[in-house]
């Protein structure tokens, strides 16, 4: 039987005048699923719950098998070392430039040299279809890169969960095709578990895993 | 009249609850440092490694020219108003007790505060306002080992030499002026520094570093999360540490007896 890394159960959270409620979701190990929101917005306010940044009003979230509303912050972050989290305009620390801010978690993960995890990082971002030339700082990268070196930030550790955002509509044609193809890669791994938090299609209707969509009631 | 009184009630109350917030902070900085380096895999060993001594060059070594300039200049000063009035025998309390016992760590201190103090403050606030610690959560990479453990131990370090050095370039200073008058003892100038000194030295370091690094802390990681907040948060932990660097004095001063 494989281990469950994430369940929702009866969360509703507020977003403006909108009641957004999250299905009743289970996610075990070797499994994708996508969430449908009607906004971006409402994606990250979801995807801040399900990392345990916030903690829901109404109902259960537990991630590995801990509840968020509940799990000391010190066992909430060793719990987060399991985790990938790309967010869809993410935070990079301003000072360090882009691969190296790529390769931070995985450093702080792996026991192995500086060379290595910078390599493996760069391969990561090659794989997006992300080639630096130079000292790049986040701030002059453009969205679309700051978004895919959010995805190799997440992904490249290889974490037991993922929890991927749906990007703002800054990404190429190309690009979007490529980002598919790694989400998909990743979603038919058997010891891995992801959910996509989508307002668009990028999941929902092109990529190969289960999509529901979140409740939203307006008042 | 009691209007005034009662908006000064009102101001006490303000500031006590700040005060007991800010000790509230100040604990949960040292015990979230404590905590977070159990664990520690070694590249973020190594990272932290790499931290603690780019805080120590910042701090210890680039304001060297600063503060070493003001050494200077106060070393000469009191060497040429102890040869203008002929007050050579009053030279030990000078040396001893005046500049190496108070002014160089003060000097020490005010160039740490002013350089590191602030800038580690509006280093964290933005870093705060921007979600870069939150982001770090997020991987599971303790905030406080990741930022709050380098600048702890770099700007206590660095405080540490930096009062050394500056205590070394005033004696040097005045001992230059004194050279050029015998009555004031030649070399056995520099033998009439009493062996305390160097301890007292190294224990004011000492606690102007620790009061400055958790005060720069403790406004950075503290302020609400709005980029106006962040040069308030610059000016309070400037005014905090100087204020908190003279109760550290005075509570060196005491211990030393």
């Amino acid at each position: 039987m494989s281990e469950t890394v994430f369940t929702c159960e009866g969360v509703s959270f507020q977003h403006g005048a909108a009641t957004i409620t999250l299905p009743a979701v289970k996610v075990d190990v070797g499994s994708t699923l996508a969430i449908r929101f009607e906004t971006i917005d409402q994606a990250h306010l979801a995807a801040r719950l399900i990392v345990g940044f916030d903690v829901p009003t109404h109902g259960t979230i537990t991630l590995f098998r801990k509840n968020t509303s509940t799990t000391p912050r010190g066992d909430a972050l060793r719990a987060r070392r399991r985790l990938g989290y790309a967010a869809a305009q993410p935070a990079f620390l301003s000072t360090v430039p882009l691969p190296e801010n790529v390769a931070i978690p995985l450093r702080d993960r792996s026991p192995r040299g500086e060379d290595d995890v910078l390599r493996e990082s760069t391969a990561f971002l090659a794989k997006l279809g992300v080639v630096f030339e130079g000292r790049v700082l986040p701030q002059q990268a453009s969205p679309a890169i700051r978004y895919l070196s959010g995805v190799a930030r997440a992904l490249a550790p290889d974490p037991l969960f993922a929890v991927v955002e749906e990007p703002p509509a800054v990404l190429t044609a190309a690009q979007s095709t490529t980002l598919r193809a790694v989400l998909d890669e990743r979603s038919r791994k058997p010891d891995a578990a992801m959910i996509l938090l989508v307002a668009d299609t990028l999941a929902g209707g092109k990529l190969s895993c289960p999509c529901v969509d979140a409740m939203v009631r307006h008042q | 009249m009691l209007a005034i009184l009662e908006a000064w009630g009102v101001d006490v109350q303000r500031r006590c609850g700040a005060f007991l917030r800010d000790l509230q902070g100040i604990g949960e900085i040292l015990g979230r440092i404590v905590t977070s380096t159990l664990g520690m895999s070694s590249g973020a060993r190594r990272l932290l490694r790499r931290h603690i001594g780019m805080q120590i060059y910042f701090t210890g070594v680039q304001a060297v020219p600063v503060a070493g300039l003001l050494a200077f200049l106060v070393g000469y000063g009191f060497g040429q108003l102890i040869a203008t009035n002929q007050i050579f025998f009053l030279i030990p309390i000078f040396l001893d007790r005046i500049i190496l016992q108070n002014v160089a760590p003060l000097i020490a201190a005010i160039v740490v505060v002013a350089r590191t103090s602030s800038a580690v403050a509006v280093e964290l606030g933005n870093m705060t306002v921007a979600r870069e610690v939150e982001m770090l959560e997020g991987f599971g990479i303790d905030p406080y080992r990741h930022l709050a453990l380098p600048r702890l131990f770099g700007i206590v370090v660095g405080t540490m030499c930096l009062t050394l050095i500056v205590a070394a370039i005033a004696m040097l200073s005045l001992f230059s002026v004194m050279q050029e008058y015998p009555q004031s003892g030649g070399i056995d100038l520099l033998l009439k520094v009493s062996p305390s000194t160097g301890s007292h030295l190294v224990a004011l370091g000492l606690a102007y570093g620790i009061v400055i690094a958790i005060v720069a802390l403790r406004q950075g990681f503290g302020l609400d999360p709005y980029f106006t907040e962040v040069p308030k948060a610059a000016s309070r932990a400037v005014i905090k540490s100087i204020v908190m660097c003279a109760v550290a004095s005075a509570l060196v001063s005491v211990m030393a007896g």
